[in-house]
């Protein structure tokens, strides 16, 4: 009796106590879903100016108080300091240099004061110019000299010499940031410590003058530290936040830490529990990938100010976003980008869309968003697949299921119809096989905006001209060389079972009457080629280079996508002669493949608003955009005509005068190498046979496509035989009977 | 005489025997669960560490190297209770989220399903059996089934991401009306009938009568549901979109390498109220299943 | 009279007040979805929702990996669920003759219901692992490496899982059902010397039937539950032999083919009713005749 009571008397105690702790936890609950609301009712609207003189670069920016921006402005040599005010008035500050001197970088004390990192070469331009000098100039804000604090070249240790950053704390020791390390002047110019950090540092800002805090990418995650002067050494500082790669920090006058978290803008005061969610950027067309720096403001205007690398020209931009009513903003129609990652070109193209566009907005909806693990992010976005609550627009190469999948459930839109019925669009203007890439059964699935073709790259002494080999040629070719010869680079038989199912695995289904035969000599084969690999390779950093080790001819293939010609010259180089990207073994076919490289997008049946959606894919197949890739590696363009510029491009020599003024061609790309960079590639403009040759490579790859689960099994199972607990055969013929299966409940 | 008692003697120990060898069986799982939570995380990864090792499909793979099942840690390590308890409150979160979501179920359940079983147990009629066959047939449908319906449901009635999705379903789960009213249809109709002519009304027979003699079934039913949610792995995953109100089961669930000896730790302070319940329940368990109380069995 | 069949007519009303909380539930949250899986059965997406009667069906029913699914379940309930009756029978007679550690011993049997389904795996995992535990036990009997999750032997892993995670429930229910048994019978049996097959068969079974029936059926519901620890144990495509009908459920479900899924529910439920209806009636008949 008395037990039965205790248990009953527990149950309702438990009972109670999680009706009251929901109720508690409720009215917490709502307090984020109100702020929500109150964030929703809010947007902060953006106004956006070039910064800039007319003629001079904008090179390093720091954010004064109440929203002044000073900027140092280059042209031919010579560098001057402006200041831009929160009236929009923008006006210089007269700087007196010496000869040879330039301002390398700006910073400030905890007066309002400004700190100048001045530099003095050698002599000025050209490739060789040697830093000589390096003061620290303290000045008013009106330009008066306060104080120069000469330290001669007692921090310059290399060439590679270069201040990112300058700040002074309230006890008057200037901070210097290098590249990998901080150094610390005391007021007579003496140096007091050099911290290093043994790796690149992305900011350092000062905390209300007090503390000095500096952010790099650490062992395993990005990280925040404090400079422990007496120390002479960081130490860790105690956040509950955690930062990711890409994370920009600064010091905030109204907060102790602003920083940006993928698309969102935080703040920190040190001790919360929690940092403060300020405003997501790409609600006010900014892309958060371009930001170098921002600040709040005492009224609420956030002032930002990034720079845009994807057109010919840098743009410096300065956004002022002020917090409006949202009633108070025309609507526009919203469309939804689902996706399971943001990279950083979605993220351009969308705020780009936006920027331009005056009927509609893209949100993106990052199914990753919190820290969930991948089968909960499948789950949701399944579930909101099918129940018709999708986004408008699906992200392809992130989307967690596959082409097929959609297709077969009716999610993807057929975008052939679009495409032949808009007058502003012409299929013939469009690279075929990247079209084809995402077509099935004569229907067009999904759009991209630019490529990269997956190879194999050797020397055609060793594999011959042809445009495709099979896996017999390779393992000839393996059996001909010496035993210490490796035919890739760093490749497990993991890697490279993987690398043959890519462009093969599909030949051992027959989708159409569901069966398989994994279990002929075909596919064991493969398996036995994957064994001859090592089980685990480790990366050996002080090792060879793959240039040394082609050149010595130990290494025979590099497996590689190529997204442009330099790329292809590059390889050229590194081989060392005429080469062959002979694409992946297969028997017959085209080896290669064509692999989104950018924006790939598909539009979902359930849209309300296709026509938004299409607006969207025009804008990414347009020609501007076409035209302006962001950045030299960004893949080929699909629109023939801009591929066709981009190889003019390609093939059309720049030229640039050297200190002497003698003329010499500027590098289209330079690439370094090996450990410490002794290996330096330049490429110049290209041939037109190396131009043909990539267009040809182009015309005849074909399109990548293997089932995941597929894939999974096949790794799954081979293991087995990796290990030696099977023979090929019995993997192979598990791998068939847990494929068949599969297949039949495809059917 | 002698020799009957030495048979007697050898039949009653090997019996126990018998019932030794299958209570090792029995038993082994949950030892292993507790010893190794007491093994550092080293000794756990190179014990289990090739059963897990994955590749980066993230396939389960399978290593050749000796897998060592350990009943005895080399050295007693409170590391894994360590990080669990006091480094990473979210383990204990997300253990107060499993009592908030299954102890409103268990107990609003039980006070459904007693009521149910009441009604399905009196006046007896051909509506009343092809509804509790209904009932029957619901309670068999595996979850992947009804789970996409129980999403759309649950978002037209504005219910998605709240507890709400996963507390209403199952409160009205026909499980326990079904084992309930299993008991209740055993209880004489002799001991209804006399109170119903003593004057008893419907709601005094159903307080005084049925109730009590139901409390160790319910007991027992409390337990049986309580097990089920307390393991609940889909719904939650479904439903509350927000993993800050996903119950330790869900972490459970999915153990990635290097969390091996965390989730035996996990799994250890999991069984904690499974077991409280078994010990205070476990007597209901085998008395509340049959109606012991009246005539017949 | 009159009086007595309107109290009746009162009574059977006030009944129905007593089971209209769970009617009024189970309708929201268990009949509706169950349209709504019968909707989904006949259209031909969930996206279009154009009628296809049932075409559904029809291409569920011709799927091979469906028959596979349907016919390794029915195998394996067929084999597991009356293993699980008759051995938790015999634990419960055994713990029933007059034996020591009595009750300690039943506990023990009752704690694989506590285990975490995570641990169950795990463990599982290492026991049944190619260099685990039982192919160690085995190679001392001098028997060869067995891969157990990917070869015919599979199947034997999951009933001795399923066994192990039952037997201890339905050894209580049996023990509880031998205790009610009148002691005044069995003593009446032994003293006319029944031999002791004669009372197992002819006074226990038949107190007993009433509880096999309804352990078969706890036991059948049981076999659906484990399939979790199933899925867990062998990946979304397993070893044919081991592929069950929840391994199809849920990958159809993973690639949002609601349709398929609703369809192959649909079937199964109906299989279902059979099963049940014909164990429902025979527990009514077997039931009545101990009664009386």
């Amino acid at each position: 009796m008395k037990i039965r009571n205790w248990l009953a008397a527990g149950i309702v105690v438990i009972t109670t106590l999680a009706l009251a702790g929901c109720g508690g936890k409720g009215k917490e609950e709502n307090v984020p879903e109100a702020a929500e609301s109150a964030k929703d009712d809010f947007i902060y609207v953006a106004e956006y100016e070039t910064l800039g003189e007319e003629g001079y670069m904008v090179g390093n920016v720091m954010s004064g108080d109440e929203g002044t921006i000073y900027f140092v402005g280059g042209k031919d040599n010579q560098t001057k300091l402006f200041v831009r005010k929160m009236d929009g008035s923008q006006e210089e500050i007269p700087v007196d240099l010496a000869e040879n001197t330039v301002i390398s970088v700006i910073g400030k004390d905890t007066e309002g004061n400004l700190l100048l990192g001045l530099e003095t070469y050698d002599q000025l331009g050209g490739m060789e110019s040697k830093t000589e000098n390096v003061t620290i100039r303290k000045i008013s804000p009106d330009g008066t000299v306060l104080q120069d604090v000469d330290t001669g070249k007692a921090m310059v240790k290399d060439d590679s010499f270069y201040m990112q950053s300058l700040l002074e704390d309230k006890d008057g020791n200037y901070y210097v940031c290098l590249q990998n390390s901080i150094c610390v002047i005391k007021q007579d110019g003496q140096p007091y410590c050099e911290i290093d950090v043994g790796t690149y540092i992305g900011s350092m800002f000062s905390v209300k003058g007090e503390k000095v805090l500096v952010s790099y990418f650490g062992d395993v995650a990005y990280e925040v530290q404090e400079v422990d002067l007496a120390g002479k050494r960081l130490k860790a500082l105690d956040v509950p936040i955690t930062f990711e790669y890409g994370t920009y920090l600064s010091g905030g006058e109204l907060a102790d830490i602003l920083y940006t978290v993928g698309t969102k803008l935080y703040t920190y005061n040190l001790g919360d529990e929690e940092p403060v969610e300020i405003l997501n950027w790409v609600d006010s067309d900014i892309d958060s990938g371009n930001l170098r720096d921002f600040q709040i403001l005492a009224d609420s205007r956030v002032v930002a100010f990034s720079m845009d690398w994807s057109s010919d020209e840098p743009k410096a931009e300065l956004a002022v976003l002020t917090k409006k009513n949202r009633a108070e903003v025309p609507e526009k129609t919203v469309l939804t980008y689902g996706t399971t990652y943001i990279p950083y070109f979605a993220k351009a193209d969308v705020v780009a869309f936006n920027k331009q566009s005056d009927k509609y907005r893209i949100e993106i909806k990052d199914y990753s968003e919190g820290d969930k693990d991948y089968e909960t992010i499948v789950s949701l976005w399944s579930a909101d697949m099918s129940s018709g609550n999708g986004p408008d627009i699906i992200d392809m190469v992130y989307s967690p299921v596959e082409l097929e999948e959609l297709v077969s459930m009716g999610v993807v839109e057929d975008l052939n119809p679009y495409l032949d019925k808009d007058a502003d669009m012409n299929r013939e203007d469009y690279v075929e096989n990247a079209l084809k890439a995402y077509e099935e059964d004569g229907k067009l699935y999904a759009v991209m905006r630019c490529f990269g073709v997956e190879t194999m790259i050797g020397k055609e002494s060793d594999i011959g001209t042809g445009t495709s080999w099979t896996l017999d040629d390779v393992m000839a070719l393996m059996d001909s060389k010496e035993s210490d010869v490796e035919l890739f680079e760093y490749t497990t038989k993991y890697n490279a079972l993987q690398m043959m199912l890519a462009i093969n695995g599909d030949k051992f289904v027959d989708e159409e009457n569901g069966t398989c035969h994994f279990n002929d000599g075909e596919f064991i084969k493969i398996l036995e080629f994957a064994n001859r690999f090592p089980q685990e390779v480790t990366y050996d950093q002080n090792g060879p280079s793959d240039v040394e080790k082609i050149r010595k001819g130990k290494l025979l293939l590099l497996k590689e996508t190529v997204t442009s010609v330099q790329q292809y010259q590059l390889y050229e180089n590194k081989f060392g002669g005429a080469i062959n990207m002979i694409g992946y073994p297969t028997s017959g076919e085209s080896g290669t493949m064509i692999t989104p490289n950018g924006t790939t997008v598909a539009m979902n049946v359930n849209s309300k608003n296709k026509e938004g959606v299409w607006e969207f894919m025009k804008f990414l197949l347009d020609q501007e955009r076409q035209e302006n890739l962001q950045s030299a590696n960004a893949g080929f363009p699909v629109m023939k005509s801009a591929l066709e510029k981009q190889f003019e491009k390609d093939m059309t020599a720049e030229y640039y005068e050297d200190a002497d003024g003698t003329k010499k061609e500027m590098p289209k790309a330079t690439w370094t190498s090996g450990a410490s960079g002794e290996v330096t590639v330049e490429v110049f403009a290209a041939s037109q046979e190396q131009v043909d040759r990539i267009r040809q490579m182009i015309e005849t790859a074909g399109a990548a496509r293997i089932d995941s689960q597929i894939f999974s099994i096949i790794i799954d199972e081979s293991q087995s035989y990796f290990d030696g607990q099977k023979k090929a055969e019995d993997a192979a013929g598990l791998i068939q009977e847990r494929v068949q299966v599969y297949l039949n409940e495809k059917r | 005489m002698r020799k009957k008692k030495v048979k007697i003697f050898l039949k009653k120990w090997s019996a126990v025997l018998i019932a030794a060898f299958f209570a090792i069986l029995f038993l082994m799982p949950i030892i292993l669960t507790i010893t190794n939570s007491f093994m550092a995380s080293s000794e756990i990864s190179s014990n289990y560490g090739q059963v897990f090792a994955s590749g980066s499909t993230g396939g389960k793979t399978y290593i050749s190297e000796k897998v060592n099942l350990k009943f005895i840690p080399d050295m007693v390590s409170f590391s894994q209770y360590i990080t669990v308890l006091l480094k990473s409150p979210d383990y204990l979160f997300k253990f107060w989220n499993s009592v908030i979501l299954v102890a409103p179920i268990v107990f609003f359940q039980l006070m459904v399903a007693v009521l149910a079983s009441y009604g399905f147990t009196r006046y007896r009629g051909r509506i009343k059996e092809i509804i509790f066959f209904t009932y029957i047939i619901l309670m068999l449908m595996p979850y992947q089934v009804t789970l996409v319906p129980n999403y759309l449901v649950s978002s037209w009635l504005h219910l998605l991401d709240t507890r709400w999705a996963i507390w209403l379903p199952g409160i009205f789960s026909p499980f326990a009306v079904y084992l309930l009213t299993k008991f209740m249809r055993r209880i004489p109709i002799s001991v209804i009938e006399a109170a119903q002519i003593d004057g008893a009304g419907e709601w005094q027979i159903f307080r005084r009568i049925c109730l009590p003699l139901c409390k160790g079934c319910l007991c027992s039913v409390a337990i049986l549901v309580f097990i089920d949610y307390w393991n609940m792995v889909e719904q939650p995953l479904i439903l509350l979109s927000d993993d800050t109100m996903h119950p330790l089961s869900v972490f459970l669930s999915k153990i990635k390498n290097g969390e091996i000896g965390l989730a035996f730790a996990v799994a250890t302070i999991y069984m904690i109220p499974t077991l409280l319940v078994f010990l205070y329940g476990e007597d209901y368990l085998v008395e509340g299943i049959t109606y012991q109380g009246g005539i017949k069995g | 009279m009159k009086r007595d069949k309107n109290k009746r007519k009162r009574g059977r009303k006030i009944s129905s007040i007593f089971l209209a909380p769970s009617i009024l539930g189970v309708l929201v949250f268990f009949v509706l979805p169950f349209f709504v899986v019968i909707f989904y059965s006949v259209v031909d997406n969930p996206i279009n929702h154009q009628f296809v009667f049932l075409d559904n069906f029809k291409m569920v029913f011709t799927n091979a990996a469906f028959r596979q699914a349907a016919s390794n379940t029915m195998k394996f309930s067929a084999i597991a669920v009356p293993l699980a009756v008759a051995l938790s029978l015999g634990l419960a007679m055994l713990l029933d003759s007059k034996m020591p550690f009595k009750s300690q011993f039943r506990t023990f049997f009752l704690t694989p219901m506590m285990v975490p389904i995570a641990s169950i795996v795990l463990i599982w995992q290492v026991l049944f692992h190619y260099n685990g535990m039982v192919n160690d036990i085995t190679s001392l009997f001098g028997m060869g490496k067995i891969d157990w999750l990917k070869s015919d032997h599979a199947q034997i892993v999951i009933i001795v899982l399923f066994l192990w995670k039952n037997l201890g429930y339905n050894m209580i229910l049996f023990m509880a059902a031998l205790s009610s048994i009148p002691k005044d019978i069995l003593e009446v049996a032994i003293l006319e010397s029944a031999k002791p097959w004669q009372i197992f068969w002819f006074i226990k079974i038949r107190y007993l039937s009433s509880t096999l029936l309804f352990v078969t059926i706890m036991s059948l519901i049981n076999s659906f539950k484990v399939f979790r620890e199933i899925y867990l144990l062998t990946d979304d495509y397993p070893y044919p032999t081991v592929y069950m009908m929840q391994h199809f459920m849920n990958n159809t479900f993973g690639k949002l083919d609601y349709q398929r899924l609703s369809a192959a529910a649909i079937m199964m439920s109906l299989v279902m009713v059979v099963i049940i209806g014909i164990l429902f009636l025979a527990e009514n008949y077997f039931g009545r005749d101990v009664e009386g």
